[in-house]
C-alpha cells in the first residue's frame, strides 16, 4: 500500500489542468537556456571589443608621448653643437651675454607686474568698511600699530566682515582679562543683584556672557579716517537705564474709555498698591494746594480754600474714617486663640465662685446632719462619744502624731504609765463586770442566808440599777469633762491634763496613739461578751439554786420517810422539775439565738510572734511533713526577724543605743553645748582641766578621762554606749585649737537582741 | 514542470506533476483529482507549517522531488 504511488502521465495532467482552468505544463526549459547562451556570448563579445579598444588607445598614447618627448629634444645635442657652429670661445661668451640680458629683462618684467598688482590691490580705499577690533583710545596717536586680519571661520556664505586686530593689543587685553579673572569677582552674591534691580529680569548665568569684545572697535573710512561705532554703545548705555524710573512723565495724558493691555495689568493689581497710589496722589494734591496757597493772592477764593483745607489735611487722621470698618487685628488666628483663653478664664472664675457657694451650703448641711447624728449617739453613753464629737466638730482625727515632744514622752516613762492607763481604762470599761462580780459575791452570801429566789432577783435588779446609775453618772462625768476639754482645745491641740479626770487621760492617750480609739465593732463585741457573761453567771446561780433545792428535797424525804402522799408530792416535784427544765432550755435557746461567736484563729511561732496566714501555713506544713526548711533559709528568716525587732525597738529621734540622750546628759553635766572628743590630729581626748590650761596631756590622764566618761555614761544611760576618740595621725601634735567632735558607737545591740530569739522550751 | 510527492501516511502517496507558478490551491485540486478527495478537505504541511492556498509553490520554495505531508480535515 505504502509503496503505491498514484501518478499521472504528462498528457493526462495536461488534460486535467485544462479542465481545471490552468495552463498546460511546459515540458522543456530549453528556450530559456538558449537566450542565456546568446546573452553570454554577447557579453563576451562586448568584453573583447572593449579590451581591443583599450589596447589601441594605449598604443596611440604611447606614440604621442614619444612624439612629445622627441619634440622637447628637438634642439641640438652637445655632440651636435659642435657640428653646427664654430667652436669659438668668443662666440659662446657673446651668446651667454645675450642670454643673460634676456633673462634680466624677463625678471624685470615680472617684478614690475608684481609691483603693479600690489599697488593696485591695497590702497586706503580697499580698507573702507573694515572693522578694527580695538578701541580707538587704545591705539595711541603717533605710534605705529601693525594690524592683522583676525582669524575667522571660513564659511560658504561669508557674511562676516573681516576684522583687523593688532597682536600687541590683543596680548595686552588677554593679560588684563586674566588679571581680572584672578581677582575673582563674586559670582553668586545675594539673591537680588543690582543688575537685576536695574534690568528687572536676570539673565541665566549672566556672569559668563562676555559681550564686551564684540561691541568694541571702530570702522575705517575709505580715506583712512575713523568712522566710530561708539553710537552702538551709547544705545546700550541707555538700555542699562531702562529699569530705572522715568522722571519725566506725561502730565497731559488723554483719558480714554478703554484700557490698553498694559494698563489692564495695573488695573488688576491688588488693592493694597492702589491704596498707596491713592494716598500718594492725595498727598500730591495737597502739596499742589499748598503751592497754590503760597502763590495765590489773598482773595476770597483762596480764603475759602484755606477754610476747606484743614479738613482735607486731616483726612489722614481717624476723624473722618469709619473706625468700625477698620480691622486693627493683623493676626486673626492669634486673636482667636486669645479670645478663647479669655473666655475659659472667665468661665473658670464663675465656676469657682459657684463651686465655693455650693461647698459652703453643703458644709452647712453636713454640720446639721452631724448634729443630728450627735443627738442620736448621745443615747449611747460611752467614752467614745465625746471623742467622736471632737473629731467631727473640729475635723481632728486621733491619728498617731509624731512630734519630738510626743516621742520624748513615749520614750521616757513608757511602761509604768501605760500600765496605769490601761488599768484605768480597764476599770472604766469593765465597771460593769466588776459590779457583776460584786453582785455575784453578794448573791452567794445571800444565798447562804435566804432561800427565796424572789429576794435574790430583787437584789439583782437593785444591783443592776445601781450599775446603771453608776454608768449614767460616769457618762455624765465624761460628758462634763469632754465639754471642758472641748472648750480648752484651741486651734493648736492642747494636751488634756491627766489630773482633771479619767476622760482627759483617756483622750490624751488616744491623742498620743498609745491607746487606739474604740471602734463600734469593738463596742458591740464588748456588749455581747458582757451579756454572755451575765447569762453564764445567771446560769451558775440557777444551777446552784437547783442543787440546793434538790438537797432540801432529799433531806425532807429522808426525814419524813416514804408514804403514798410523799410519792404524790414527789411526782408533783418531778413534774415541776421537768417544767423548769423545759423553761431553762427555752431560755438557753433564746440566749443562743443571739449567739454570734467571734472566732479569731491566731497562730504563734516558737518566739511567741503572731504569724501571718502564709507563715502559719508554712509552719503547719512543716509539722505535717516532719521536715523544716534548710539551714540557710532558716538563718535568713531569723535575720529578718531580728531586723524587724530592731526596727520596732528603734525610736525615731535617737539611735538604737540612745547616744543622743547620752550626749544630752553629758552636756548637761559638763555645762557646755558641745562635747570635745579630741583636739586637732592628736587623736587624744583632753580632760576639762587640760582644755582650760592648754597643757600637754599624759597617757595616764587620758585613761582617767576615758574611764570618767564611761562611768558617767554608764550611769546616765540605760543603753550602753561609749565615746571613742578618732585616731588620725597620732604623731602630729600641732594645731591645738582645731577641735573635732565625733561619735563612735560600739555595737552591743546584737547581744541585747539575740536572747529574745532564743527558743522557748 | 516539477514533480512533487505528497504523502498522507495512511496509504496514499501521490506524485503530482505541476508548474512552479501554480498555487497551493491548484496543487490541491490536482491532488484531489488524483486521489478522489475534495480539495477543500486537504491540508498540506511540511513539519509544522501549513501551506496556504493563495501562495505559489515558487514562493514556498517547493522544488522538484520534494515531499509534502497531507492531512485531511
Amino acid at each position: 500500500m505504502a509503496d503505491e504511488e498514484i501518478s499521472l502521465s504528462i498528457e493526462e495532467t495536461n488534460k486535467l489542468r485544462i479542465s481545471l482552468g490552468l495552463k498546460p505544463l511546459s515540458v522543456d526549459n530549453e528556450p530559456k537556456k538558449a537566450s542565456a547562451e546568446d546573452n553570454y556570448a554577447k557579453y563576451k563579445d562586448d568584453l573583447k571589443k572593449t579590451e581591443e579598444a583599450k589596447k589601441i588607445q594605449e598604443k596611440i598614447q604611447r606614440s604621442r608621448n614619444k612624439r612629445e618627448l622627441k619634440k622637447k629634444l628637438s634642439g641640438k645635442g652637445l655632440s651636435e653643437l659642435g657640428e653646427d657652429e664654430d667652436d669659438d670661445a668668443l662666440a659662446w661668451i657673446k651668446r651667454q651675454k645675450k642670454r643673460q640680458k634676456e633673462l634680466a629683462e624677463l625678471k624685470q618684467k615680472e617684478l614690475e607686474a608684481m609691483d603693479n598688482e600690489v599697488i593696485e590691490e591695497y590702497k586706503s580705499e580697499n580698507l573702507k568698511g573694515l572693522k578694527v577690533g580695538h578701541d580707538i583710545s587704545e591705539i595711541e596717536a603717533g605710534e605705529e600699530e601693525i594690524l592683522v586680519l583676525k582669524d575667522a571661520m571660513i564659511t560658504e556664505d561669508d557674511d562676516v566682515n573681516d576684522e583687523l586686530i593688532s597682536n600687541r593689543l590683543t596680548e595686552k587685553e588677554k593679560l588684563q582679562k586674566n588679571l581680572e579673572l584672578k581677582k575673582k569677582r563674586n559670582v553668586y552674591g545675594g539673591v537680588y543683584d543690582d543688575e537685576e534691580a536695574l534690568f528687572g529680569k536676570k539673565k541665566i548665568l549672566s556672569q559668563y556672557d562676555n559681550d564686551d569684545d564684540e561691541n568694541k572697535g571702530f570702522i575705517l573710512n575709505g580715506k583712512g579716517e575713523v568712522f566710530d561705532t561708539s553710537i552702538h554703545r551709547n544705545d546700550e548705555q541707555n538700555g542699562l537705564k531702562k529699569g530705572g524710573l522715568d522722571l519725566n512723565y506725561n502730565k497731559m495724558q488723554e483719558i480714554k474709555d478703554y484700557y490698553t493691555k498694559d494698563e489692564m495689568v495695573s488695573f488688576k493689581k491688588p488693592k493694597k498698591k492702589k491704596k498707596k497710589k491713592h494716598s500718594r496722589k492725595k498727598l500730591e494734591d495737597i502739596n499742589d494746594d499748598l503751592m497754590d496757597i503760597d502763590n495765590g493772592e489773598n482773595t476770597m477764593e483762596s480764603s475759602s480754600q484755606s477754610e476747606i483745607k484743614p479738613v482735607e489735611k486731616y483726612s489722614y487722621s481717624n476723624i473722618t474714617t469709619n473706625i468700625d470698618d477698620i480691622n486693627f487685628i493683623d493676626d486673626d488666628e492669634l486673636q482667636i486663640a486669645l479670645s478663647k483663653a479669655r473666655r475659659k478664664k472667665t468661665k473658670k472664675l464663675v465656676k469657682s465662685l459657684k463651686e465655693t457657694v455650693e461647698d459652703v451650703k453643703q458644709e452647712n448641711l453636713k454640720e446639721k446632719e452631724k448634729e443630728e447624728n450627735d443627738n442620736e449617739i448621745e443615747n449611747e453613753n460611752d467614752l467614745s462619744y465625746d471623742l467622736r464629737r471632737k473629731e467631727e466638730t473640729e475635723g481632728v482625727k486621733f491619728i498617731n502624731e509624731v512630734s519630738e515632744t510626743s516621742e520624748f514622752i513615749r520614750n521616757i516613762p513608757t511602761l509604768p504609765l501605760l500600765q496605769r492607763q490601761n488599768q484605768n481604762e480597764k476599770s472604766s470599761h469593765t465597771n460593769n463586770n466588776d459590779l457583776i462580780e460584786k453582785e455575784n459575791e453578794m448573791e452567794l452570801e445571800s444565798l447562804h442566808d435566804s432561800n427565796n429566789e424572789d429576794d435574790i432577783q430583787e437584789q439583782k435588779e437593785e444591783s443592776l440599777e445601781e450599775g446603771e446609775k453608776m454608768e449614767s453618772e460616769h457618762g455624765e462625768d465624761t460628758n462634763e469633762q469632754s465639754t471642758t476639754s472641748n472648750t480648752g482645745i484651741a486651734a493648736l491641740e492642747e494636751e488634756p491634763l491627766i489630773s482633771s479626770g479619767m476622760a482627759a487621760t483617756v483622750s490624751l492617750l488616744l491623742q498620743k496613739g498609745i491607746v487606739n480609739p474604740v471602734t463600734k465593732e469593738e463596742l458591740e463585741k464588748e456588749k455581747l461578751q458582757l451579756e454572755k457573761e451575765k447569762w453564764l453567771n445567771e446560769q451558775k446561780i440557777n444551777d446552784l439554786i437547783k442543787e440546793r433545792r434538790k438537797q432540801k428535797d432529799r433531806d425532807r424525804r429522808d426525814r419524813h420517810g416514804r408514804s403514798s402522799r410523799d410519792r404524790d408530792r414527789d411526782r408533783d416535784y418531778d413534774r415541776e422539775d421537768i417544767y423548769r427544765e423545759r423553761e431553762r432550755a427555752r431560755e438557753a435557746e433564746k440566749k443562743f439565738k443571739n449567739y454570734k461567736p467571734v472566732v479569731n484563729i491566731e497562730y504563734h511561732d516558737e518566739f511567741g510572734r503572731t504569724l501571718t496566714q502564709k507563715e502559719a501555713f508554712r509552719q503547719l506544713s512543716h509539722k505535717f511533713h516532719g521536715k523544716t526548711s534548710g539551714k540557710l533559709k532558716t538563718e535568713k528568716r531569723l535575720k529578718k526577724l531580728e531586723e524587724e525587732l530592731k526596727l520596732k525597738q528603734m525610736s525615731s529621734t535617737d539611735t538604737p543605743l540612745g547616744t543622743v540622750s547620752a550626749l544630752q546628759e553629758k552636756t548637761k553635766a559638763m555645762g557646755s553645748a558641745h562635747l570635745v572628743l579630741s583636739i586637732g590630729n592628736r587623736g587624744v581626748l583632753p580632760s576639762d582641766n587640760d582644755i582650760a590650761n592648754l597643757q600637754p596631756r599624759t597617757d595616764v590622764k587620758k585613761k582617767s578621762k576615758e574611764t570618767n566618761s564611761n562611768e558617767s555614761l554608764g550611769t546616765s544611760s540605760t543603753q550602753q554606749s561609749s565615746f571613742v576618740t578618732s585616731l588620725n595621725n597620732p604623731g602630729n601634735t600641732n594645731a591645738p585649737k582645731r577641735e573635732k567632735i565625733t561619735f563612735g558607737l560600739k555595737r552591743k545591740a546584737e547581744q541585747e537582741i539575740n536572747p529574745v530569739f532564743k527558743k522557748r522550751e | 514542470m516539477i514533480e512533487i510527492i505528497v504523502n498522507d501516511r495512511l496509504g496514499k502517496k501521490v506524485r503530482v506533476k505541476c508548474m512552479p507558478e501554480d498555487t497551493i490551491g491548484d496543487l490541491k485540486k490536482l491532488i484531489a483529482a488524483q486521489t478522489g478527495t475534495k480539495p477543500e478537505k486537504i491540508i498540506l504541511k511540511k513539519w509544522y507549517s501549513t501551506y496556504k492556498d493563495h501562495i505559489t509553490l515558487d514562493d514556498y520554495e517547493i522544488h522538484d522531488g520534494m515531499n509534502l505531508e497531507m492531512y485531511y480535515c
